[in-house]
């Protein structure tokens, strides 16, 4: 247990915003990469990149729930399973929209709306503590 | 659960964050629990009453 909770949850979302910043710069890239640079090597890389910052998200996401108290870890606990939840009924409906003729969709956006629902649960108990 | 942390703190003119330095813990914490969001662990609990120097059964109440 730490009394510097909230100190670790604000470092946790500057490094979180750091680490999201690197892998979107990466992930327009490895696009780029996709229709413009010859197949090879390089092409590879460059499409390879954004794992990193992807799981740098991922890694700075635990070792903030070690850092925090039990009743954070419980809040941190809860807005994972929100997001798990709401990623479950999003694709659960969109695979009916699918069937219907909307357009396919990259599995990509699980990880951008995981982590969006996360983010904004943890911003409001930053902001107001609830 | 009910509890009385809010009134043995008074007592003891601390804050939140008075309350929450000396067990270790976040002030959001304390404010949960003070206002009956969060039931505390049973080792949070007893050192809540260890630290207000009283038996869990009277700082908590089923």
């Amino acid at each position: 247990m730490q009394s510097d909770t909230r100190w670790v949850l604000v470092s946790w979302m500057r490094q979180f915003g750091a680490a999201m910043v690197i892998y979107l710069a990466a992930l327009v890239a490895a696009t780029w990469a996709l229709g413009s640079v010859r197949v090879g090597p390089l092409r590879t890389a460059i499409i390879l990149v954004p794992i990193l910052p992807g799981l740098a998200l991922i890694w700075l996401t635990v070792r903030a729930y070690g850092r925090c108290d039990e009743y954070i870890r419980l809040r941190l606990l809860r807005a994972a399973a929100i997001a798990a939840i709401a990623v479950a009924a999003l694709s659960l409906v969109y695979f009916y929209l699918e069937l219907l003729g909307f357009p396919h969709l990259s599995t990509a956006w699980i990880s951008n709306v995981v982590w969006a629902v996360f983010v904004a649960q943890m911003l409001r108990l930053i902001a107001t503590g609830k | 659960m009910i509890n009385s942390v809010p009134n043995l703190r008074a007592e003891r003119g601390w804050t939140q964050g008075d309350l929450a330095k000396q067990l270790g813990v976040s002030r959001q914490t304390v404010n949960a629990i003070e206002t009956g969001r969060y039931d505390p662990s049973l080792p949070l609990a007893f050192a809540i009453a260890k630290l207000f120097r009283r038996r869990i059964e009277e700082v908590f109440q089923p």
